[in-house]
C-alpha cells in the first residue's frame, strides 16, 4: 500500500506542469483573439465605456498577458471568479451547482456532473455490449458474426454522431414517441453527485427511471463509436490469449470451457483497459455534439457557449476539469493494470 | 523382458494440418502400445511429429490440424475405451485427471495472472478430486511439497513470475499429479531448463514414478536423457515410427538407416562412437512428403522400392521394430 | 521470376499493373533509371495492390472512396442549381418538396428541397467538394508537420525527444474536438485579415471550394477549422512515426548510413521515412475520414462553414429544425454522404493494414499463387 500511495503522488505531480501547459495554451488561443472581450462580456456596441472599463479593471485585462494568466489560476484556485457570461462564479456553474442556472431555475448538480452521468451512462454500453460482443465474435472466429462485428466496429467510428442521434429521434420521436426530449428531473437532495444513484439513495425511484428514460438514448449515441473500437479490440487480445499456452495447457488438465475462458479473459484484459480508459476520454470530448443534439445542458454545451461568448475564464476552467479527468482516468486505467496483472509494480 | 501389460495403444493415426500454404500430413500412420508402469520415450528431430502424436492422445491437436483417422485405445481397470470417439466432455474428465500432461514451457504454461496454488486448486476441483476450493488449497501444498518444492506453504501464495525456472516446472508437474493420474505425457519437460535444474527435474520424475507406479510418456530429442530414463523408445521421422524396441535393442542395434544417423550424430550414451556426423539433407516438407518411405531422400541405402512403397513396422527381433525395406520382404 | 508471371490476374490486377507503370513511367522522366534502382520496391506495391484487389471490404471502400473524389471534383460542375439558388423566393411552394417530389414548374427534385427551396441534391454535391478540400488542405498541412516532428523526436532521441513529447502530451491531453472548436472560434479575425491582404489567396480558395464570389467574406470561418484542425491533428503523427522510427532506427542499414558518414536527415528521409511508409499510409488513409467527420462536427457545432456555404455538418444543423414537423431529408439525408464517405476511408484504410502488414499478406499472397501441380 505504501508503494501505490507513492505512486500515486509521483503521478499526481506529474499532472501539474500537464494541467498549466493546457491552460496555457488555452490561454493564449483565448488572447489571440483581436476582438475587445470586456466589449463582448459588457454587451457589445452598445456598452457603456465605464461598465468596460469596469469589467478591464476586474479581470485584469489591461495587465501583461502572464499576469492575468496568475490571477486567472489563483482566482480559479479559490473558486473566486465569476463567469462574465452566466455571472455565476466558474466552479459554482460546473461541479457545486448554481441558485439560478442558465435557465433561471437553481441546480443542484453542476454541469459536470451531468455529462459524467451521460459518460458513465454510455460506458456501460459500451462494457455491457462491446466486451460480450467482441468475446462471442473470437469465438466464432470467421464466422458472419465475426464479419459483422468487425463492420459494426468500422461504422461505428465512420458515423456522424449527431447524424445518428437525429436518425433515433426521428425514429423513437417522431415517429413513436417513445422518449422525452425536454427537462431534467433532479432528486430532491445532492449525495454522490450522480443524478441516478442519489435519486436510488433517496428511494425517489421514478425519478430515476425519469432520468434513465432522458439518458438512454443520448448515452446509446455518445457510446456509439466505443462500442465497435471495444468490441474489436475485445475479440484480438482475446484471439491472443486463446491461442496461449497456458490456455492449451488448461485443456490439458481438464478445464471446462467457462474456466478457460475466465483465463482467457483475464489475460486479454490488459490491452482492453487501455482502451477502455482512452475511450472515457473520447467520450468527454463527443460530449458537445450530443448534448447539442439531446439538449442536455451538460459541460460540453457549457464550454461551446463559452466558446462562442469569448467567455474564456469559463472556457479555461471546464479545459482544466477536462484535463483533469482525462489523465484521472488515465491513471485509474494504470492501477488498474496492478490490480489485472501481478507482475506490474508501481 | 517381463510381460507388457498395455494401458495405452495408439493405432494407425493420422493427423493432417490444414494450412493456406497447403495440407501438412504431419502424421502419417503411427501405431505403438505403451505398458503399465513403464517409461516409453519418442525421440526424433524436431518438426517430427513427436509433440503432435501426444497431443493427438487426448484430441489435443491444436488449429488448423485435424485427426483424419486412428484409435487411441485406453486400458481403464474397468475395460478399454477409445479416446478419440469419447465424447468431449468425457474425455475432459481423462485429461488431467487420468492423462495428465507436462508442457516444454513451464513459464508459458502457467497463467501469469494466477498463484501456482489457485492453479493446482483448480485443477483439483474441476475434477473433484476435492469438493470446496479451501480444501484444494491446503492440499495444494502438500502436492508442492510431494514435487520437492522449497518452502511450499509460501509458494503455494506465489505467481508464476515470482518462481526460477525449475520451480516453475515442479509446479506444473504438480499440476500434473494433482488428480493422481495413472498417465504422465511429458513433453521435452527439461528443454527450456539450466543444464542443472534439468537433472533435479529428471530424478524428480524418476522418484515420482516409483512412488506411485506411473506410467510416463517422455518426448524428447536427447538421447542421453533416453537412455537414462526409458524402458522403450520409438523413434519417429517426418510424422512415421521408423524404430521402436527396447533401450538396449535400439541403442545398441540400431537398424533404421535413420536411427543409425541420428546415434552418430550425438554423442551415444550406450556405446563409444569416435566423431560425430550430421545426416546429409533436410527434413522433408510435409506438404508435398517424398512418396513411399519418407526418409528415402537422405538414406545412404536407398532401393528402387523405397521410392514407390512405404515400409511397414516389423518385428525382426522379439520387440525389436523396424519400417524399412532393409529388413523386410 | 517475376510477379507478373506468378499470379493469376483479375481485371482489378490489371487495372493496379497500369497504375504503376504510369508511376514508374513518371517516375523514370524525372529521374533515369530509377526503376530499375527501386525494382523490389515497385515489385512490393505491385504484391500490395494485387492483394488488396482481393479484399471485398477494401474493394467496397476504394470505390465510395472513389465516388467521393470523384463527386468532390465534378459535383459542383454538374450540379443542377448553385448551393445559394433559393428557390423559395421564386414559389414558396419550392419549400420542403420530399425527396423524389416535383416542383411548382414540374421540375424533379431527386433529393428534395430545403426550407429555403435549396436542392438538397445541389447542396451535397457542392459539401462533398467542401469536405474534400478540407480533408485535403488538413493532410497537406498537418501530416508533414506530425511527421518531420516524429522523425526528429524518434532519430535523436535525448532532449528534443522530451520536450516534443511533452508538447504532444499536452495536446493529447484534453479534447481535440473542444480544442479545436477554441482555435476555430479565435482564428476567424486572422485569417479574414490574411485573405484581404492576399486577394490571390482568397481566389484561389474560392475555386478550391467552388464558391461564389460573393460568399468570400464567409471564407475565413471555414479557413479557420482548417486551420484548427492542422493545430490539433499533428500531434498523433508524431507519436506514432516516432515510435516506428524509434524500432527503425535500430536496422542495420541505418547504422551502416551512419557509419559510411550520411547525414542525419539523409539517413531520416532516404532510410527511415520509406520503411516506415506503410503504417503512415494506413494512418493517413484512416484519418482523412476521421477530419471529414471531425470538420463536419464543427461545422455541426456552428463553427466553420457559415450558410449558405454547402457544408455537410452545417446542412445537417440547418435541417435538424425541421426534423420534429417531420422533414427528415434535410438532416438524415447528408448525414449519409458522410457516413459512406467516411466508411469509405475507413474500410480501405482497414483493407491496407491487412495488405500492408507482412503476415496477413503471405496467406493472400498464398491463394494467389498459380497451382503449379
Amino acid at each position: 500500500m505504501a508503494e501505490l500511495k507513492r505512486f500515486l503522488i509521483r503521478r499526481l505531480v506529474t499532472f501539474i506542469p500537464t494541467l498549466i501547459g493546457v491552460t496555457l495554451l488555452v490561454f493564449i488561443i483565448a488572447n489571440l483573439i483581436p476582438a475587445d472581450p470586456a466589449r463582448a462580456w459588457a454587451g457589445g456596441e452598445k456598452a457603456s465605456p465605464e461598465v468596460i472599463e469596469r469589467i478591464r479593471e476586474e479581470y485584469h485585462l489591461n495587465d501583461p498577458w502572464y499576469v492575468q494568466y496568475v490571477f486567472l489560476m489563483k482566482k480559479l484556485f479559490t473558486n473566486d471568479i465569476v463567469s462574465p457570461r452566466t455571472h455565476n462564479k466558474i466552479w459554482d456553474d460546473l461541479i457545486f451547482g448554481t441558485s439560478q442556472g442558465v435557465a433561471g431555475a437553481g441546480t443542484k448538480y453542476g454541469r459536470f456532473f451531468i455529462t459524467l452521468q451521460l459518460t458513465l451512462f454510455a460506458f456501460l454500453y459500451i462494457v455491457f455490449i462491446g466486451i460480450p460482443l467482441g468475446i462471442l465474435s473470437a469465438l466464432k472466429k470467421d464466422s458472419l458474426l465475426d464479419s459483422t462485428v468487425r463492420t459494426l466496429a468500422l461504422v461505428g467510428v465512420s458515423t456522424p454522431v449527431f447524424w445518428l442521434g437525429y436518425l433515433l429521434i426521428y425514429i423513437f420521436f417522431v415517429r413513436f414517441r417513445v422518449i422525452e426530449l425536454a427537462g431534467f428531473p433532479e432528486p430532491t437532495q445532492r449525495i454522490t453527485g450522480i443524478m441516478v444513484i442519489d435519486a436510488l439513495l433517496l428511494g425517489e425511484n421514478d425519478i430515476a427511471i425519469q432520468i434513465i428514460n432522458r439518458l438512454a438514448l443520448p448515452a446509446f449515441v455518445l457510446g456509439f463509436i466505443g462500442i465497435g473500437v471495444i468490441a474489436r479490440i475485445t475479440r484480438n487480445s482475446f484471439l491472443e490469449t486463446w491461442n496461449a499456452d497456458y490456455i492449451e495447457f488448461g485443456k490439458a488438465r481438464g478445464l471446462r470451457k467457462s474456466r478457460l475462458m475466465r483465463h482467457a479473459l483475464k489475460n486479454a484484459l490488459v490491452p482492453i483497459v487501455t482502451v477502455l480508459g482512452l475511450q472515457f476520454g473520447g467520450l468527454l470530448g463527443g460530449a458537445p455534439i450530443t448534448e447539442t443534439v439531446f439538449g442536455i445542458p451538460g459541460m460540453g454545451r457549457y464550454m461551446v457557449e463559452a466558446i462562442r461568448n469569448f467567455d474564456y475564464p469559463a472556457l479555461i476552467g471546464g479545459v482544466l476539469l477536462f484535463a483533469l479527468i482525462y489523465m484521472l482516468a488515465n491513471l485509474i486505467v494504470d492501477i488498474a493494470y496492478a490490480f489485472i496483472d501481478p507482475r506490474v509494480r508501481y | 523382458m517381463e510381460m507388457c501389460k498395455p494401458i495405452l495403444e495408439v493405432r494407425d493415426l493420422y493427423v493432417n494440418f490444414y494450412t493456406y500454404a497447403g495440407i501438412v500430413k504431419a502424421i502419417d500412420g503411427v501405431s505403438f502400445t505403451v505398458c503399465e508402469g513403464e517409461t516409453f520415450c519418442l525421440v526424433g528431430e524436431t518438426g517430427c511429429g513427436k509433440t503432435v502424436t501426444s497431443r493427438a492422445i487426448t484430441r489435443l491437436v491444436p488449429e488448423p490440424g485435424r485427426i483424419e483417422k486412428g484409435e487411441v485405445i485406453y486400458y481403464t481397470p474397468y475395460g478399454k475405451i477409445n479416446l478419440l470417439e469419447l465424447p468431449e466432455e468425457k474425455l475432459r474428465e481423462i485429461r488431467g485427471k487420468e492423462i495428465a500432461y507436462i508442457f516444454q514451457d513451464p513459464a508459458a504454461a502457467l497463467d501469469p495472472l494466477y498463484t501456482i496454488g489457485y492453479q493446482i486448486a483448480e485443477t483439483m476441483v474441476e475434477h473433484k478430486t476435492v469438493s470446496k476450493w479451501k480444501e484444494a488449497f491446503i492440499k495444494a501444498v502438500e502436492v508442492l511439497r510431494s514435487v520437492l518444492m522449497p518452502d511450499p506453504e509460501k509458494r503455494v501464495k506465489a505467481y508464476p513470475h515470482e518462481l526460477s525456472g525449475g520451480m516453475k516446472q515442479r509446479s506444473v508437474i504438480g499440476i500434473g499429479l494433482s488428480n493422481q493420474p495413472r498417465i504422465i505425457i511429458a513433453d521435452e519437460p527439461t528443454s527450456y531448463l539450466d543444464v542443472t535444474i534439468q537433472a533435479q527435474i529428471m530424478d524428480l520424475l524418476r522418484k515420482l514414478k516409483k512412488e506411485r507406479k506411473l506410467t510416463i510418456i517422455l518426448i524428447t530429442h536427447n538421447m542421453g536423457l533416453v537412455a537414462e530414463m526409458c524402458d522403450r523408445v520409438a523413434v519417429m521421422y517426418a510424422g512415421n515410427i521408423v524404430e521402436l524396441g527396447t533401450v538396449e535393442q535400439v541403442f545398441k542395434n540400431p537398424l533404421h538407416p535413420y536411427t543409425k544417423g541420428l546415434l552418430r550424430a550425438v554423442p551415444n550414451p550406450l556405446t563409444k562412437i569416435e566423431k560425430l556426423e550430421a545426416i546429409p539433407g533436410t527434413v522433408p516438407n510435409l506438404i508435398y512428403p517424398p512418396p513411399g518411405c519418407r526418409f528415402h531422400p537422405r538414406c545412404s541405402y536407398t532401393m528402387d522400392i523405397c521410392k514407390r512403397e512405404k515400409p511397414r513396422l516389423v518385428e525382426v527381433e522379439p520387440g525389436h521394430h523396424v519400417a524399412c525395406w532393409l529388413y523386410s520382404r | 521470376m517475376s510477379a507478373e508471371e506468378v499470379y493469376e490476374k483479375k481485371l482489378l490486377d490489371h487495372l493496379s499493373d497500369f497504375f504503376i507503370k504510369a508511376v514508374v513511367r513518371i517516375m523514370d522522366s524525372i529521374k533515369p533509371g530509377w526503376s530499375i534502382r527501386n525494382k523490389s520496391r515497385i515489385d512490393e506495391w505491385r504484391l500490395m495492390l494485387y492483394a488488396l484487389n482481393r479484399s471485398p471490404t477494401g474493394i467496397v471502400g476504394l470505390i465510395l472512396v472513389a465516388s467521393f473524389i470523384i463527386i468532390g471534383i465534378f459535383g459542383p460542375l454538374v450540379a443542377p442549381y448553385s448551393y445559394s439558388d433559393l428557390l423559395v423566393f421564386k414559389n414558396s411552394h419550392y419549400r420542403f418538396i420530399p425527396p423524389g417530389g416535383t416542383g411548382p414548374g414540374g421540375e424533379v427534385f431527386l433529393l428534395g428541397t430545403d426550407d429555403y427551396g435549396r436542392d438538397m441534391l445541389s447542396l451535397i454535391l457542392y459539401g462533398a467538394r467542401t469536405s474534400l478540400v478540407v480533408a485535403l488542405l488538413v493532410m497537406i498541412f498537418g501530416a508533414p508537420i506530425g511527421i518531420i516532428l516524429g522523425l526528429i523526436s524518434g532519430y535523436y532521441g535525448g532532449k528534443i525527444d522530451e520536450l516534443i513529447m511533452r508538447i504532444t502530451d499536452i495536446f493529447l491531453a484534453f479534447p481535440g474536438l473542444i480544442l479545436a472548436i477554441a482555435f476555430a472560434a479565435t482564428l476567424p479575425d486572422r485569417v479574414r485579415g490574411l485573405l484581404e491582404a492576399n486577394p490571390w489567396l482568397q481566389n484561389i480558395m474560392l475555386s478550391l471550394f467552388a464558391l461564389d464570389p460573393a460568399d468570400a467574406p464567409r471564407l475565413a470561418n471555414l479557413l479557420s477549422v482548417i486551420v484548427a484542425i492542422v493545430i490539433v491533428w499533428w500531434p498523433g503523427y508524431t507519436r506514432i512515426v516516432r515510435g516506428s522510427t524509434l524500432s527503425a532506427r535500430e536496422n542495420v542499414y541505418v547504422e551502416a548510413a551512419r557509419a559510411m558518414g550520411m547525414s542525419s536527415w539523409g539517413i531520416m528521409f532516404k532510410h527511415i521515412f520509406p520503411n516506415i511508409l506503410a503504417p503512415i499510409l494506413v494512418i493517413l488513409t484512416l484519418d482523412v475520414g476521421s477530419v471529414i467527420l471531425v470538420e463536419a462536427g464543427l461545422s455541426y457545432l456552428g463553427i466553420g462553414a457559415q450558410p449558405p456555404i454547402a457544408d455537410w455538418g452545417r446542412i445537417v444543423y440547418d435541417g435538424s429544425r425541421w426534423l420534429i414537423r417531420g422533414y427528415w431529408w434535410l438532416s438524415l439525408l447528408p448525414g449519409v454522404f458522410i457516413l459512406l464517405t467516411v466508411l469509405g476511408f475507413n474500410l480501405l484504410g482497414d483493407a491496407l493494414r491487412d495488405v500492408l502488414d507482412p503476415k496477413a499478406r503471405r496467406s493472400i499472397e498464398f491463394k494467389l499463387k498459380k497451382k503449379k501441380r
